[in-house]
């Protein structure tokens, strides 16, 4: 009994070690987790709910760094050339990592194919302006959006507004979203747009207070591929909705194929979490397994769709499916966009 | 909300335990700058913005921490003004005049005490007017908007180059080099990647020559020459700490190393505790005015720092003899020359906040750190501080019920650095004799100590930690010593780079409008008010300027340097020439519009037109440098003084040569590249102990000892990646110190989680 005792403690011990040993990424280090915005946006919004989360799962600290600059580019090529695949880095995409991608921006040194993708977040947005304009009806108002530039996510506002036939003056040159929120909140610019968990948490206050306007959402994409109502805010139309009752007939232009592809793209996968090419096996397991964990924890579903929106969160296979939606643009769509950039904005790319 | 609320709830905030922590940590932190020579509070605070982002500190904690250390450092630099008779920082140099006479007649306590309390008095009136301009300015400030921020920007420019010296031009020029540095990197419109010399083909030659000799490349995966990884280093843009260690920790230190003297005698504290506070009463109206002068010199962006407490000794003197009164002991160990500059220099703190909080103007050094500070937790300062509706909940503390706003976060700084004095003075007071045993430890000693942790902390603050943070803090560190040597204003350089990004953004931002037609009356009637506001400043400075150079020129002090003299200060103006050439021709080669603005605005243009207005000054300069031997300012040069002094008392200058201070710290790096961090740390620390220190051999190695186990645990305590590459260049892939810095690194070894 004593001996069996005795080899029941050696083996758990043994298996312990050789657990944490060949299991723990960056040999139990601290990960660091690499976001290309600023702090205020919703990326930094998303990462900061998600590493105490996964912190615990893994049993080690995971560490958000803000990496902002030039679109996001900056921290996503940071991300591909500099970054080691010992699981020590990770890396949160945005929908505006990806664009700069599909529309082959020179700033762009990253491979989206060559990275290993372990969760996907999709997200929606909500469009706001002032209660004066949406009193005047928005189709006479002459407003302006604060951007940060027509290459970035804000192609899809851009284009939508276009398509609505609303008379928006884009401001360029912010640094994120958070940017854009503070100019219209100081009364600069008059139409605005959040991703869920920034709205949720920024601006929906101030609806509350009466000091901004809900317009519509940007919808969500089914499993079908149709755009529903963005289930966090069910009693919002969506962008689709809307138009349909203002010009039924934009529906079957190119500029609105081009738009849902994009708004796929951007908005199916917005927020997503890789690690490099040359990570291990192990590591992505045991980092994915870290995010679905935390899934399960106690109160989880609640948390997450107050903070971030009610949004299904892809995880492992679900999150490549999530990819390969977001890395889908059709060459029509991409033609269109690349077309009307140059019309519009004079961006050639 | 209303503003009566937001001060309450803002001292709400403050009095949660959490909070007060926070206040005390950073005042203790802030007492140890005072006292240290060679680290600052500017220096300090980039410090400390390497702690807030590397353990995800709360706004809160962030703030109460940077705010307490701003508070006491006026308060605890006194010490080593008075015992050692050297200025614990820039704002005490006048204390010293009485201050250590007093010391050596064996009254260091009464020098003390009347400082302190005149320091907490100072501090206190400093907060209340403060809050009283908050209070008042909450209504107004939401009609400056960006084009009249735009305005205002180059309004603290004109105002930095015009105060900043005697010299207009040298002060301009230092602010233009620190919009130059700040607009280094990619643009916010299309990413665009500025000055770093990508657009030579040759520097990209070079580096591949380059590269042959240093095959396996600092970088894990591209074997590109240095210089191209560099360049990929500083496309990022560099960050407020990393500028604020180079110009005014490297210079102060490199000056430090070069000191050969002894220890100070004696550091005794004497009598006169309760003789000094009487002191205070006696001249309570002197503290008074000298507070206000304080507040005023504070609020005036530009003028800051290190003239508040001239000004203060020279209105002390003048009431004092206005009185009718003996002035014949100023200088000898007269009380109220230590009162009238320390009411001053707490009280312009409190002064110095309201531009910087108002309209995002930093007065000062400190200031521009303090925004940067504030920037990291993605605050704007202007109207977003003022705003009382919505809840900024990241704010609060967990748990907490206050309703945090953006005013609330104004008014929770001025309570901050209420309590910051209180607290400062009481620690200063309650432990100044240890204090004054510490200001004995002589600096070569400490030295190593420094550097280890002012390279630990450029290398953890810059976006992708790497080696080539140490080289851009070796080049702008020399050029820090370089700005030091030649007195130009240090605090313009970094008031320069802290602008230059809202600068261009405002830029970018109100030209969009203008083009658009998108502007309203209010926004043109204000960029006007501040246009005429500027013209007015530049036409009055340089008037003033002019009568005062006139005067001094009359006055036959002036120097003719020879052309051996001038050769240094010739060639340091050649290449500002050329940084100002690159300013300006270099956006032309980019291949955008520049002179096209509306939807075409891009990011040549704002480095362009710097490169319009700094380009031509820089040319008059070298002109004026090279053809007038008789112009004093902009030919000062420490080291030319510094010979010709000794000449005339016939000894040497007794320092060790400035290239030679310099050299150690260029060794540091380049021991760096070769062998690696962790044990170029431990090589270096053992040179510069045993060369440089007084103690005996085995002390040296002991604390050499202590300095590899510094870097070793705050890489423990950070994020354990130290580059390693240099090691695993020299010894391939066998990693020999791997295991034994894993094991050194195992979080429980000092009880980290």
């Amino acid at each position: 009994m004593k001996k069996l005792f005795t080899a029941a403690i050696a083996a758990l011990s043994f298996g312990a070690v050789a657990g944490t040993a060949a299991a723990a990424p960056c040999d139990g280090d601290d990960i660091t987790w690499i976001i290309p915005f600023s702090e205020g946006g919703g990326s930094g919004k998303w990462a900061r709910f998600w590493a105490p989360l996964v912190s615990e799962q893994l049993g080690q600290n995971v560490i958000v760094e803000y990496m902002p600059g030039a679109g996001s580019t900056l921290g996503a090529n940071y991300f591909q050339n500099e970054v080691e695949g010992d699981g020590c880095t990770i890396f949160g995409s945005s929908g505006s990592t990806q664009f700069p991608y599909l529309l082959g921006d020179d700033r762009v040194e990253y491979e989206y194919r060559d990275w290993q993708v372990m969760i996907a977040t999709p997200t929606g947005g909500v469009v706001y302006t002032t209660p004066e304009i949406a009193a005047g009806g928005l189709g006479n108002a002459s407003m302006s959006y604060g951007s940060q530039g027509a290459t970035s996510l804000d192609l899809v506002p851009l284009l939508a507004f276009e398509l609505l036939g609303y008379n928006v003056e884009p401001i360029f040159g912010l640094k994120g979203r958070s940017a854009g929120r503070a100019a219209f909140l100081a009364g600069e610019t008059t139409i605005d747009y959040q991703t869920s968990s920034a709205y949720l948490s920024n601006i929906a206050p101030v609806v509350e207070a009466g000091e901004a306007v809900a317009l519509m959402s940007w919808g969500a994409v089914d499993a079908n591929g149709d755009i529903v109502r963005d289930p966090t805010f069910p009693d919002l139309p969506h962008f689709t909705e809307v138009l349909a009752a203002a010009n039924p007939a934009a529906l079957d232009s190119a500029a609105y194929a081009a738009w849902k592809a994009f708004f796929t793209a951007g908005f199916a996968a917005q927020k997503m979490v890789f690690l490099p090419g040359d990570a291990s096996a192990d590591d992505v397991a045991t980092i994915t397994a870290a995010f679905q964990a935390a899934t399960q924890i106690d109160g989880f579903g609640e948390a997450s769709a107050k903070r971030l929106g009610v949004y299904p969160q892809g995880i492992g296979d679900g999150a490549a499916v999530l990819l390969e939606k977001a890395l889908d643009v059709d060459d029509t769509s991409l033609a269109f966009v690349k077309g009307w950039l140059k019309d519009a904005y004079g961006v050639e790319l | 909300m209303d503003v009566l609320q937001s001060l309450l709830s803002a001292f709400a905030l403050i009095l949660q335990p959490g909070v007060l922590m926070y206040v005390f940590f950073g005042v203790l932190m802030g007492i140890a700058l005072g006292i240290l020579p060679g680290l600052g509070g500017i220096a300090g605070m980039s410090i400390l913005i390497v702690v807030l982002t590397q353990f995800q500190a709360e706004p809160v904690a962030g703030i109460a921490m940077a705010i307490g250390m701003i508070a006491v450092v006026p308060t605890s630099d006194t010490f080593a003004s008075v015992l050692l008779g050297i200025p614990g920082s820039s704002a005490s140099q006048a204390t010293v005049l009485d201050g250590f006479p007093l010391a050596k007649q064996g009254k260091a306590a009464q020098a003390l005490s009347s400082a302190f309390v005149s320091s907490l008095f100072g501090g206190v009136l400093g907060v209340i007017v403060l809050t009283v301009i908050l209070a008042f300015a909450a209504s107004i400030i939401i009609y400056i908007r960006t084009p009249a921020q735009f305005m205002l920007a180059v309004f603290g420019i004109a105002l930095i180059g015009i105060l900043s010296g005697r010299s207009l031009l040298k002060g301009f020029l230092a602010a233009g080099m620190g919009l130059f540095v700040g607009l280094m990197g990619s643009g916010s419109l299309d990413g665009f990647v500025r000055f770093t010399g990508k657009e030579y083909d040759w520097l990209v030659g070079l580096s591949d020559w380059t590269a042959q000799f240093f095959p396996h490349s600092l970088s894990a995966k591209n074997p590109n020459g240095f210089i191209e990884e560099w360049q990929k280093y500083l496309r990022s843009g560099l960050g407020v700490a990393m500028i604020g260690l180079s110009m005014f920790a490297i210079p102060e230190i490199v000056d430090l190393l070069r000191q050969n003297r002894s220890i100070a005698g004696e550091a005794k504290l004497g009598y006169g505790w309760r003789q000094g506070f009487l002191d205070w009463w006696n001249n309570k109206l002197i503290s008074l005015w000298n507070a206000f002068v304080g507040v005023l010199v504070g609020i005036v962006p530009g003028l800051g720092g290190s003239v508040v407490d001239w000004i203060a000794y020279g209105q002390t003197k003048a009431i004092v003899a206005a009185r009718g009164e003996d002035v014949t002991g100023f200088g000898k160990g007269d009380i109220r020359g230590v009162i009238g500059p320390e009411s001053a220099n707490n009280a312009k703190e409190g002064g110095g906040l309201v531009p910087t909080l108002l309209l995002g103007l930093p007065g000062s050094g400190s200031m521009a750190v303090f925004l940067g500070i504030l920037s990291i937790f993605s605050i704007e300062a202007g109207p977003p501080m003022f705003d009382m509706i919505k809840p900024l909940d990241e704010f609060n503390l967990p748990g907490s019920t206050i309703v945090v706003t953006g005013m609330v976060v104004t008014f929770f700084i001025a309570w901050t650095l209420m309590l910051g004095n209180v607290m400062g003075t009481a620690l200063c007071f309650g432990l100044s004799a240890p204090i004054a045993r510490l200001t004995k430890i002589p600096f070569p000693t400490l030295a190593p100590f420094l550097l280890v942790i002012i390279f630990f902390a450029v290398f953890k603050v810059s976006k992708s930690a790497s080696f080539y943070s140490f080289l851009t803090l070796l080049t702008l560190g020399g050029l820090g010593v370089l700005l030091r040597r030649f007195k130009w204003s240090r605090p313009a350089f970094l008031i320069g780079f802290v602008l230059a990004a809202p600068m261009e953004t405002k830029f970018n931002w109100a030209s969009q409008r203008i083009a658009r037609g998108n502007m309203e009356t209010i926004d043109w009637i204000l960029m006007s008010v501040i246009m005429v506001l500027i013209a007015l400043v530049i036409v009055y400075g340089v008037i003033v300027n002019r009568s005062e150079n006139r005067l001094h020129r009359e006055s036959g002090l002036t120097i003719t340097r020879t052309w051996r003299e001038r050769l240094p200060i010739v060639a340091f103006m050649v290449v500002v020439v050329l940084i100002f050439a690159y300013m300006l021709f270099g956006p032309v080669t980019w291949g955008k519009k520049l002179y096209d603005f509306g939807s075409n605005i891009n990011d040549a243009q704002m480095p362009h037109f710097l490169g319009l207005v700094f380009f031509p000054l820089a040319l008059l300069g070298l002109f004026r440098v090279l053809f007038n031997p008789r112009e004093q300012e902009l030919l000062e040069d420490e080291e030319a003084d510094a010979r010709a002094l000794s000449a005339a008392h016939g000894q040497p200058d007794g320092r060790r040569s400035l290239l030679l201070a310099v050299g150690w710290i260029a060794g540091y790096v380049v021991t760096i590249a070769v062998l690696g961090h962790l044990i170029a740390t431990a090589v270096f620390c053992t040179a510069l102990l045993v060369s440089y220190s007084p103690l005996k051999l085995w002390w040296n190695l002991m604390l050499a000892g202590a300095c590899v186990l510094l870097l070793i645990v705050l890489a423990d305590l950070v994020n354990p990646s130290l580059t390693l590459g240099g090691v695993k260049r020299l010894f391939g892939e066998v990693e020999l110190l791997d295991p034994v810095l894993k094991y050194l690194k195992k979080p429980q070894m000092f009880g980290v989680p």
